[in-house]
């Protein structure tokens, strides 16, 4: 009884594995190509139009640009299979991997903390709302948001700084402290920053979700069986997380590269200002080594929504093993 | 013999167009009857219903007659139509209903045994596990399949007429009093059909249910009811004995309805 369960499972899992095998090795073309896609010759941009003829030859031989492109190809692929690497860094001179590898951890760290704010802030937010439908409350919910979202980030940033560690001294100005309370301390104004950002589309999705399940047929079941209100909520909530659940994955997406306006702010070393250095001073590698590794962050973001989307609702898994040619 | 259900002008009116949707209708239910309440759609039949539950749809505003009196009331005690009184709840009757989309009114991410399980251990006071137990033992006598015992199936693994079955379990897992049953058959095969109807009519005489059930289909409320209620235009257009109401309509329109049961034609048998 439980095999052909499993079977489907493992379809499903492995189907959404091998999607995003297919993704990462599609990204690992379009960066390798990066390099040969800017206009003109990268090492005339990295060196500057002063630059003496051998100088770019030198340069074109560091970047492997004097090969045949299938050989630079499969050079870069050799490389990056074998050591996750896409070679020096032409400003650092160290190791690109290594430079990224340094700075993710306090990327994945605002991310992660900015996420369980969403969720702390969004789910409570659009639950009041749609029970309170046309109320004060939700139209606040409504409108608050929105005006929130009409202030650049930054400016948040900067205002939160003012009021949290300037006059109130609750939190940190900026920097990152060390230890999981030190980092959690340091990372509460950023990530709250991120997070405003995105709660207003999650809370609208959630909420108008919230709305179309309330009005379903089973909700009615749920109360004429006489559940008490906090049972039925369960089920009406979970029913409503899909569409926000794929929504923040997408919204998760664009943060990955995009949090360096925030890190800026909060004088964090993040990947963000990692990538910003990268492009101002032509750092191929470096720029090819960021994209790389924001994209397996992306990856690694879209399986996981589709696993939670899967362990909320069984017709995603179904739906997928069948699509993808499974046993059924 | 005391009514077990009163109903006095039961008046149903649209919030947003001041429509008067159930115009003052008056029956009352005793205990252990099964009173068929029929008519087409918009005859006000289910809202009748929905606001015997005390659960009118939303938009809809539920009046008694002059005086501000209750327009509905069980066994004596006061009613709580409209989810605002309070209703001694020590006296009050249990009622549960069963719903006309079978599939539409279950969970669809929740197993069958799981939901009807949860209103167990609402509803009886019943451990987690316990409830489950007992929940598997209802749906197998309902006449789900065993296997539900080992493996929780979500509703869009079941069929309508299984859905509609769990459906009965989890009115029945709130021991009712009052089974409210509104079109369950009619989004069911033919076949299907039959049934539940069957089913229905075995599970009210071994609990000794009391039971109103809505249907547009003279001939559905004829197997199972021993009195009738024709509606039409949200008035009660006739009412009797299911006997003398089909075999001797006084009102055109219970005629009309009865007309429209479909037959087999002679020539074909």
């Amino acid at each position: 009884m439980t095999t052909p369960r499993r079977a489907a499972l493992a379809t499903w899992l492995g189907g959404v594995i091998v999607h995003a095998l297919l993704v990462v090795a599609l990204v690992a073309v379009g960066v390798f190509l990066i390099v040969r896609l800017v206009p003109g010759d990268p090492a005339q941009m990295v060196l500057g139009l002063k630059a003496r003829p051998e100088q770019i030859a030198d340069m074109h031989h560091r970047l492997g640009l004097d090969q045949p492109l299938w050989r630079q190809f499969a050079s870069f692929l050799g490389t990056l299979v074998t050591t996750g690497d896409t070679g020096e860094s032409i400003a650092y001179h160290v190791s690109s991997r290594a430079l990224v590898m340094q700075r993710m951890p306090v990327s994945l760290w605002l991310i992660g903390c900015s996420a369980a704010l969403v969720v702390a802030i969004s789910l409570p937010l659009a639950m009041t709302a749609a029970l309170h439908k046309g109320g004060w409350i939700d139209q606040l919910v409504r409108v608050v948001p929105t005006v929130t979202l009409g202030m650049p980030e930054f400016w948040v940033g900067l205002v939160l700084i003012l009021v949290f560690a300037v006059t109130l001294k609750v939190f940190p100005v900026g920097g990152t402290q060390p230890g999981i309370d030190g980092m959690l301390y340091s990372m509460a104004l950023p990530s709250l920053v991120i997070a405003l950002a995105q709660t207003p589309f999650i809370v609208r999705s959630l909420r108008t979700r919230i709305l179309d399940v309330l009005g379903a047929d089973f909700v009615t079941t749920l109360r004429a069986a006489g559940l008490p209100e906090r049972a039925i909520r369960r089920h009406v909530l979970r029913n409503s997380l899909l569409p926000a659940l794929q929504l923040y994955g997408m919204k998760v997406s664009f943060l990955m590269g995009g949090t360096l306006v925030v890190e800026q702010v909060f004088g964090l070393k993040g990947v963000g200002t990692l990538l910003f250095s990268a492009i101002t001073a032509r750092d191929f590698p470096l720029i090819q080594a960021v994209a790389m590794y924001c994209a397996l962050g992306v990856v690694a973001v879209s399986v996981a929504v589709e696993i939670a989307g899967g362990l909320i609702d069984h017709r995603v898994r179904g739906r997928a093993a069948a699509s993808r040619g499974g046993a059924r | 013999m005391t009514a077990l259900i009163r109903v006095r002008d039961l008046t149903v009116t649209a919030r947003a167009t001041g429509a008067t949707l159930v115009d003052g209708v008056s029956f009352d239910v005793e205990p252990g009857e099964t009173v068929g309440i029929v008519g087409e759609s918009g005859s006000g039949k289910s809202l009748t219903l929905r606001a015997i539950l005390g659960m009118p749809p939303a938009g809809v505003a539920v009046a008694g007659g002059k005086g501000g009196a209750a327009p509905v009331t069980f066994d004596g005690g006061a009613g709580d139509a409209d989810g605002t009184g309070d209703a001694p709840q020590a006296r009050a009757p249990r009622m549960a209903m069963i719903f006309q989309d079978p599939v539409a009114s279950l969970d669809p991410l929740c197993g069958v045994v799981r939901q009807v399980a949860e209103v167990i251990r609402y509803r009886q006071g019943a451990s987690r596990r316990e409830s489950r137990a007992r929940a598997a033992d209802l749906l197998v006598s309902l006449g789900l399949p065993e296997s539900l015992r080992g493996r929780d199936r979500y509703p869009d693994q079941l069929s309508g007429g299984q859905c509609q079955r769990v459906g009965l379990a989890m009115a029945l897992a709130v021991r009712p009093d009052i089974l409210l049953c509104d079109e369950p058959t009619t989004a069911l095969d033919v076949t299907v059909q039959r049934r539940i109807l069957d089913l229905l009519a075995d599970r009210r005489d071994r609990l000794g249910l009391t039971m109103l059930f809505v249907t547009h289909n003279l001939g559905v409320a004829a197997h199972l009811c021993s009195r009738l209620i024709v509606m039409e235009h949200g008035h009660i257009v006739e009412t009797g004995p299911t006997a003398r109401v089909v075999g001797d309509p006084h009102h055109p329109y219970t005629r009309r309805l009865i007309d429209a049961i479909a037959h087999i034609p002679e020539a074909t048998r």
